[in-house]
């Protein structure tokens, strides 16, 4: 058969197994849909680059399930209502603790896309939220302080990350756009805010991969410090191979290790509240002792963003 | 978004292209490129000239560049290598799940280069080739260079 062929019908199958899910719970169809597309085929009679592709393809598939079942940034809700049905039924009760805990704490959560960028996302949304949020508060004057110091420190890292072997035509685009959207702060408000955040293929997916960048420019600028903290299993640390492995790449989940370079590089500090069923969610802030406005939610594998009022 | 970068790449390809590589748009569609490699002096490849066929996605680059349909980037000269399949696929991580918009077409025409010198038996494409690399590279490299003769120059 030729190749071609071979795609078409793929591309058909994962179509249609894709179409007969129903809308329900999206972690649910995606897994469904993973399942789905793998069972026309037998995975052991294809070879390795048949197999890459179909890999690829559901990767694919995967991806715009996502795009079309999840916001990249939703409303704002309640903490135990966002939460309390995820966990109906859960035999840990240690969730149900936690959350009631957290709900306590916090008035409000909003969910973020669950494609691998949530960290990155959640962080951005957030921050440039409560820079627009301070800049209202000043009226159409003089910039804020805080909207004036990140500015500076934005403008100033084009060179850093040059500086660590980045080609200037890869990363341009992406920090212009960044300086542009802080350029843009004092004339933009909060719906025009969540609207840019929720454009797909925009201004949106340019900064949150723009931030992949700030953070591995400040692992290469610290490879000293940060070497211990990113070994592989045979005990070597090359700082360079775990930014293009591990923070480069667009959907690639975050380690703390990149959530604590970004938090330096901008020198905005974040909280995050880790709910893992044990009961009491323990908050971790970076730097410690700082008082941040980004409070994130992590659960296993994903981020969302915590409101306290 | 997409037309911006891959323009910025060919101007940057222009002033400064990468050793023994060069790359460029078919035609007028700037989306449709090909590239050359000439083969590494220290491979069994030298002296050839490899091309390669390469689609810049609508969203690149976000996506990385394939050859038609969902597949990475390929060759179209034929190549005895055990990462680089009949079909002119090339097992290389940066074209799939590595891809990253901080990679550009030079730097993944120099990987290419780089693989060129240094198979990778250990993750191979074809492996009946990577079995006679780890057991009998000299066999491996005359046929290498056999087929460089007969295909690629």
């Amino acid at each position: 058969m030729a190749a071609g062929n071979d795609d078409e019908e793929l591309r058909k199958a994962i179509a249609a197994s894709l179409a007969e899910q129903p809308a329900a719970d999206e972690n649910a169809d995606i897994q469904r849909a993973i399942e789905a597309s793998t069972t026309p085929q037998d995975l052991n009679a294809l070879t390795a680059a048949e197999q890459d592709k179909l890999t690829i393809e559901q990767m694919n598939a995967i991806n715009d399930e996502i795009q079309s079942n999840q916001a990249m940034v939703g409303d704002r809700v309640g903490v135990a209502a966002a939460l309390a049905g995820e966990y109906d039924g859960n035999a840990n009760a240690g969730f149900a603790r936690g959350i009631a805990e957290l709900d306590g704490k916090y008035a409000s959560l909003r969910r973020v896309r669950k494609d691998g960028n949530c960290f990155y996302r959640g962080f951005l949304y957030r921050y440039l939220e409560h820079l627009c949020e301070l800049q209202a508060g000043r009226g159409a004057g003089a910039p804020h302080p805080e909207l004036e110091r990140v500015r500076g420190v934005v403008r100033a890292s084009k060179a850093k990350i040059l500086s660590v072997d980045y080609e200037e035509t890869a990363i341009d685009m992406f920090w212009e756009m960044l300086v542009e959207v802080l350029d843009d702060v004092p004339k933009t408000t909060l719906d025009q805010w969540h609207a840019k955040m929720n454009e797909e293929h925009g201004v949106a997916m340019h900064i949150v991969w723009f931030c992949r960048v700030l953070s591995a420019a400040q692992i290469k600028l610290n490879a000293d410090r940060f070497a211990p903290f990113v070994m592989d299993e045979t005990g070597a640390a090359d700082v360079a191979e775990f930014c293009r492995r591990e923070v480069e790449p667009v959907n690639h989940e975050c380690e703390q290790v990149q959530i604590i370079a970004l938090t330096e590089m901008l020198e905005i500090p974040v909280a995050i509240e880790y709910l893992d069923g044990s009961g009491t969610p323990s908050k971790l802030v970076f730097p410690e002792g700082a008082s941040p406005v980004v409070n994130l939610l992590y659960r296993p594998g994903h981020y969302d963003i915590l409101y306290e009022e | 978004m997409a037309l911006k970068r891959i323009n910025k790449e060919l101007q940057d390809l222009g002033r400064d292209p990468p050793a023994n590589c060069s790359a460029g748009p078919v035609g007028d569609d700037l989306f449709h490129w090909q590239a050359t490699i000439m083969g590494p002096d220290d491979s069994p490849y030298t002296g050839g000239v490899f091309f390669l066929n390469i689609h810049f996605p609508a969203d690149y680059p976000f996506k990385p560049p394939k050859a038609r349909g969902p597949r990475p980037a390929r060759f179209t000269t034929r190549i005895y290598h055990c990462n680089i399949n009949a079909n002119g696929g090339i097992c290389l991580d940066i074209l799939k799940d590595q891809w990253s918009p901080a990679l550009t077409i030079s730097k993944v025409l120099l990987s290419i280069c780089s693989l060129l010198t240094d198979p990778n038996p250990d993750d191979p494409l074809v492996p009946e080739i990577a079995q006679i690399l780890r057991t009998d590279k000299k066999k491996h490299d005359t046929t290498a260079r056999e087929w460089t003769h007969k295909y690629a120059m």
